[in-house]
């Protein structure tokens, strides 16, 4: 089998698992936001005393 | 807006269909195209087809969850579009990369005595993907589904980028000893 033709056939796989991959990567993505959020947060504070 | 309201939109031939799917999944789709292309200015150009898809394709589709629907015809669109960019030797974002690492466990020929039954291919796809833990399983569809990169999943998993090329690299072993045992001598 052509790597190509895996490559299509493997986005055919359950839509129940694309679904959950996407959810970590949200998640994921909001806690590296989250966590730059705070680093800001502190940092501001740092320079403000 | 919620997403049976969305694909009710399609269904009324109401043009706003289109810029509350852009809305809502313009940066989830031009982040597959992108993982896929390579560059921002192509992946904008196929997140617009894929809206012209689904318009095209509701009625009479009605898709079970909108998201996966759109990220699918996003894959597919980029996909033939990276088939046209390698050929004409250009661009490719994430993929030769990922296409070397399904080297692994595809033989890469055609051969006319070794028919594969696809949807047999993908029913054992997702049974082995049933079986693993779900951190592993999404790291593995990021990769292999929305073409994610090492030092993306790396920063999103809270891993080191190594971790996750071992991580993968074992996967993607029991993936062919997982379909070998099957029958499926890719």
């Amino acid at each position: 089998m052509k790597k190509e033709e895996f490559c299509e056939v493997f986005g055919d796989i359950s839509e129940k698992y694309v679904k959950e991959a996407r959810a970590d990567r949200k998640a994921k993505n909001i806690v590296r936001f989250s966590g730059k959020l705070s680093l800001l947060v502190s940092a501001c504070c740092l320079w403000y005393r | 807006m919620d997403d049976a309201k969305i694909v009710q939109l399609y269904w009324d031939r109401d043009e706003q269909a289109i810029p509350a799917t852009a809305d809502k999944y313009g940066n989830y789709c031009t982040s597959i195209a992108k993982n896929i292309l390579g560059n921002q200015q192509d992946a904008e150009e196929y997140v617009n087809d894929t809206y012209m898809s689904a318009w095209n394709a509701m009625p009479p589709h009605r898709p079970n969850i909108l998201s996966v629907f759109l990220g699918k015809l996003t894959r597919n669109l980029s996909l033939n579009r990276y088939k046209h960019n390698h050929a004409a030797k250009r661009g490719g974002g994430q993929v030769p990369v990922i296409l070397d690492e399904i080297m692994e466990f595809v033989s890469g020929t055609d051969s006319v005595e070794q028919e594969i039954d696809r949807r047999e291919l993908k029913k054992t796809i997702d049974a082995f993907l049933g079986s693993l833990p779900s951190d592993k399983r999404s790291i593995f569809v990021c990769r292999y589904w929305y073409f994610d990169s090492i030092s993306d999943i790396a920063l999103r998993f809270g891993m080191t980028e190594n971790h996750v090329s071992v991580t993968l690299s074992r996967l993607r072993l029991e993936l062919r000893n997982y379909l070998f045992e099957r029958g499926f001598d890719l």
